[in-house]
C-alpha cells in the first residue's frame, strides 16, 4: 500500500519535471521498435537468450572480448580515437568507456539484418590461444582487469552491471544458467527460478521448457558453452591469479563494457569496450556466427571477428595514460610472442563418454544456508555471509550422505570456532567430502586467532597453521560435494562466491578437479594479498588419510604439511 | 507538429492524432513502459492502450502538456498491468526504485496529493542533473546505469547524487512533519 501511494504521490509531480526529465534523458521521440505490434517472432533474442544459448555466447563473448583486449592492449600504442565516443578531453576511464549516445539507444536490431559484420574494418580472427598467452603476460606485469557488462536488450535502454575478474568471462552467469536448467526439471518446466542474475538485464521467466526435447537441446548446448567457457576463464584465472594485489580486489578500477545486440535467431553481434588498468580502453566488436541453432556448436561453426580500436583514456595530447610505473608501455617490437599455454584446468569427461550427470543438483540456495552452532550451542540455520565480524560462535559442518533430507542421516559433523571480537576475516572456502569419507575444509584467514578455549581452539589452531596442498587431479570422489562460503570480505566472497559456482556445475564432470583447481586459484590469490592459505584435511579413518595422501605427488614449493586427524568430531560432542 | 496541433487534432477526432502522437512520444512511451515491464510486447501492448486512453480522454481533457499525459498514462497503464500479473518484485530496478524511495518518503496516508505538491516544491528547489536524475530514477524507472549512460555521468556518481538527493528529500519532509 505505501509503495503505491508513493507511486502515486510521485505520479502527481509536476509536469514540468515530466517533460524536462524526459527532454534531459533524451526519451522523446519516435518509437524504437519498428515493428511495434507485432508480437509473434519478434523475440528471437528472447528466445535465443532464454534457451542459454544466447548467455553463454554472451559470456563466451566476455571472456572473448577480455583476452583479446588484453592482446592488444599488450602491442598496441596510439591514441587513436573512433568516432563517435568520447574524446580526449574526457578524461575519466570510465566516461571514455561509454559509447555515445546513439550506440546505447535501445534499437531493435532489424530481424532480417545478415549482414556479416558491421565493422568495415572486422577481419582480425579471434586466436584463444593467443589471448591466453598474452594474458598471462600481461598479468605478470602487474596489471588488474575487472569487469563492467554493458547490453542493450530491445526496446530497452542500455543496462550495465558490474563484476569483477572473478566474472571473467560471465561464468557466473553462465553457471546461474547452467544450474537453471537442472532445475528446470523439478519444476514442471518453467524455467524463471534461476534466472534472478540474468534478470539484471532480461527478463527471462516466460520461457517455457515443457517441451522436454527442447529442454535437452537446451541444456546440451549450455553444456558445450560451459566446457568453452571453463577453459577459457580458468585459464583466465590463473594468469589473472599472478596480477598482484588489486587483481581482484575492488581497487582494480577498469571496466570492461559490453554492447551487444543480436541480429537474428542464428547470429550474435557485441561491441566491447575494454579497458586495462586505466591505460588503454578499447573498443572491440565481436560476431560470433552459430551454425544452427539447434544444434551443438563445434569449434568449426564458431566465428568470431574482431576489431580492436583504441581509444585513449586520457587527453589526446598528453598521449595514452599509463599510470602504473610497473608498465613498460605500448610494446612495439612486433607481436607478442605465443608462449605454450598452460596446460588446462580443465578435468577429462569419463573415459566412458558422455558426461555423467548428478542425479540431482542442489539447490543454490539451499547450499548456502549452512547450519551453524551458536556460541551457546544452540543449533541454529542461518546463511553463513550473515555471519558478521565479531560475532562468534562455532561453526559446524554437517556431512549428510547424497539425497538426505535432514540432518537425521548425518553422518559426519566438523566443527571450528569462531571467536567473538576477534579481527580474523576467516573464510571457509570449501568443504569436501568424498565416498570414502573425509572432509576437507579450506579456510583463508588473515590474522591469527589468539584465544579461544578447549576442543575449539584446538581446531582454531589447526586451521590457522596447517597448510596442505592437494595437487592430484586423479582424485575423483563421487560422493556429494558441498561447497560453503563463509565471508567476512567483500573480495572474498565475490571470489568465493565464484567458485561456489564453478564447483557446484563441476559435478557433472569431476568435483575435486574443479575444487582444487579453485585451490590453486586462492594460493595464487593468498600470495598476492596478506591473507594465508590453510587448508585442512580431516579423515573418517586411516584409510581415507592414506587415499588423499596417496594423490599428493607433488607438495608446491612452500612448505606444506598434512594435518593428520583421525575422526570427525561429533556433533554431539 | 507541436503538441497544441496534436491536441487540436484529437479534440477534431481526426485519428492523426495517435500518428502524431506516436510520433512524437512513442519512443518516451516505449521507454517508460519498458523500464516498468522489462517486456517489450507487453510494452507495445501498454502503449497501444496509451493511445486509446489518450483518444479517450481528449476531449474533454486538455492537457497542458501532452508529453507529460502521455507519460503519465503509459506509466500507469504499466503499473497496474504489471501489479495485475503480480509481477512487480521480478522487476529489480522498479522494486530497487521503490525502496530507496520508501526510505524518504513517508507512508501518505489522504495527503497523497500534498505529498506530491512537496516533492514538486523540493525538486524544484534542487540542482538540474539532481532533478532530472530523481525523476528519471523514480518515475522513469531508469536504472543507475541508464542513467548514467544518458547524463553522461559514472554510475557511482548517479548513485551518490540519488542517495545525497534521498537524504535531503528525507530532511525536507522531516522539517514540514512527515516522518518516514
Amino acid at each position: 500500500m505505501k509503495r503505491e501511494n508513493i507511486s502515486k504521490a510521485m505520479d502527481g509531480v509536476g509536469e514540468h519535471l515530466i517533460v524536462e526529465a524526459a527532454e534531459k534523458l533524451d526519451l522523446v521521440g519516435a518509437p524504437v521498435a519498428a515493428n511495434a505490434g507485432k508480437k509473434k517472432g519478434q523475440n528471437a533474442f528472447v528466445r535465443f537468450m532464454n534457451s542459454g544459448w544466447g548467455v553463454a555466447a554472451v559470456c563466451a563473448l566476455v571472456a572473448i572480448g577480455v583476452m583479446g583486449g588484453i592482446i592488444w592492449a599488450g602491442n598496441q600504442p596510439g591514441t587513436h580515437q573512433p568516432a563517435g565516443h568520447p574524446t580526449g578531453t574526457d578524461t575519466e576511464a570510465s566516461d571514455a568507456l561509454r559509447p555515445n549516445e546513439t550506440e546505447h539507444e535501445a534499437v531493435l536490431p532489424p530481424e532480417d539484418d545478415t549482414s556479416e559484420s558491421t565493422s568495415a574494418d572486422a577481419g582480425h580472427t579471434f586466436d584463444v590461444t593467443a589471448s591466453l598467452a598474452a594474458i598471462d603476460q600481461l598479468a605478470k606485469q602487474n596489471v588488474s582487469i575487472s569487469l563492467k557488462y554493458h547490453m542493450t536488450p530491445y526496446g530497452g535502454l542500455p543496462q550495465e552491471f558490474n563484476g569483477s575478474v572473478g566474472q571473467a568471462g560471465g561464468k557466473h552467469w553462465a553457471y546461474a544458467n547452467t544450474d537453471g536448467a537442472a532445475v528446470l526439471e523439478e519444476e514442471g518446466g518453467y524455467y524463471h527460478k534461476y534466472v534472478y542474475d540474468m534478470s539484471k538485464f532480461w527478463y527471462i521467466d516466460t520461457y517455457s521448457m515443457a517441451d522436454k526435447d527442447e529442454f535437452d537441446r537446451v541444456y546440451e548446448g549450455r553444456y558445450w558453452w560451459k566446457n568453452y567457457l571453463d577453459q577459457l576463464t580458468f585459464e583466465a584465472y590463473d594468469a589473472l591469479a599472478y596480477t598482484g594485489s588489486s587483481s581482484l580486489s575492488e581497487q582494480a578500477c577498469d571496466v570492461f563494457s559490453f554492447h551487444g545486440a543480436v541480429t537474428d535467431g542464428s547470429q550474435v553481434e557485441v561491441t566491447l569496450y575494454v579497458s586495462v588498468s586505466d591505460r588503454n580502453v578499447m573498443k572491440m566488436e565481436v560476431k560470433i556466427i552459430q551454425s544452427s541453432h539447434s544444434s551443438h556448436l563445434s569449434t568449426d561453426a564458431r566465428q568470431a571477428v574482431i576489431e580492436v580500436e583504441r581509444i585513449s583514456t586520457g587527453d589526446a595530447a598528453k598521449g595514452p595514460t599509463i599510470p602504473d610505473p610497473k608498465w613498460d608501455g605500448p610494446q612495439d617490437d612486433g607481436p607478442i610472442e605465443i608462449e605454450t599455454p598452460p596446460e588446462t584446468l580443465l578435468p577429462e569427461e569419463p573415459e566412458t563418454g558422455g558426461v555423467v550427470y548428478p542425479p540431482s543438483i542442489p539447490d543454490v540456495n539451499d547450499l548456502m544456508q549452512v547450519p551453524l552452532v551458536s556460541a551457546d550451542d544452540t543449533t541454529s540455520y542461518m546463511s553463513l555471509p550473515y555471519l558478521s565480524q565479531g560475532q562468534g560462535g562455532m561453526i559446524e559442518f554437517f556431512i549428510l550422505p547424497d539425497g538426505a533430507a535432514d540432518d537425521t542421516e548425518l553422518v559426519s559433523t566438523y566443527k571450528c570456532a569462531f571467536p567473538e571480537d576477534s579481527e580474523t576475516n576467516l573464510l571457509v572456502v570449501g568443504v569436501e567430502k568424498s565416498a570414502t569419507e573425509y572432509c576437507i575444509l579450506y579456510l583463508m584467514e588473515k590474522s591469527g586467532i589468539t584465544e579461544t578455549d578447549g576442543e575449539e581452539a584446538r581446531y582454531v589452531e589447526m586451521l590457522c597453521t596447517e597448510m596442505i596442498f592437494l595437487r592430484d587431479k586423479n582424485l575423483s570422489p563421487t560422493g556429494t560435494t558441498y561447497y560453503y562460503t563463509l565471508n567476512r570480505n567483500s573480495v572474498g566472497f565475490q571470489y568465493t562466491d565464484q567458485r561456489r559456482g564453478s564447483i557446484l556445475d563441476s559435478k557433472r564432470r569431476d568435483s575435486l578437479n574443479a575444487l582444487l583447481n579453485a585451490e590453486e586459484l586462492l594460493y595464487s590469490y593468498s600470495k598476492a594479498t596478506d591473507y594465508k592459505y590453510t587448508v585442512l584435511y580431516s579423515y573418517s579413518d586411516q584409510s581415507a588419510e592414506e587415499m588423499v595422501l596417496a594423490h599428493v605427488p607433488e607438495l608446491p614449493e612452500f612448505n606444506f604439511e598434512v594435518f593428520r586427524e583421525y575422526g570427525l568430531p561429533d556433533r554431539d560432542k | 507538429m507541436n503538441d497544441q496541433d496534436i491536441v487540436e487534432l484529437y479534440f477534431g477526432r481526426d485519428e492523426q492524432a495517435i500518428a502524431e502522437t506516436d510520433k512524437k512520444y512513442g519512443k518516451l512511451c516505449m521507454q517508460v513502459s519498458v523500464n516498468i515491464l522489462e517486456n517489450k510486447s507487453d510494452a507495445e501492448e501498454c502503449v497501444s492502450d496509451t493511445y486509446l486512453k489518450t483518444w479517450n480522454s481528449i476531449p474533454p481533457t486538455r492537457p497542458n502538456s501532452l508529453c507529460a499525459f502521455v507519460c503519465k498514462i503509459a506509466r500507469n497503464l504499466s503499473l497496474n498491468r504489471l501489479r495485475d500479473e503480480h509481477r512487480e518484485k521480478r522487476n529489480r530496478e522498479l522494486t530497487l526504485s521503490f525502496e530507496e524511495l520508501e526510505e524518504c518518503i513517508p507512508m501518505p496516508d489522504e495527503s497523497v496529493s500534498e505529498l506530491s505538491y512537496l516533492l514538486t516544491a523540493f525538486l524544484d528547489g534542487e540542482g538540474e542533473t539532481d532533478r532530472v536524475l530523481f525523476m528519471g530514477r523514480y518515475w522513469f524507472h531508469c536504472s543507475v546505469a541508464q542513467l548514467a549512460t544518458r547524463m553522461s555521468l559514472t554510475p557511482n556518481a548517479v548513485s551518490l547524487r540519488l542517495y545525497k538527493t534521498r537524504e535531503r528529500l528525507r530532511i525536507y519532509l522531516n522539517e514540514r512533519g512527515y516522518r518516514v
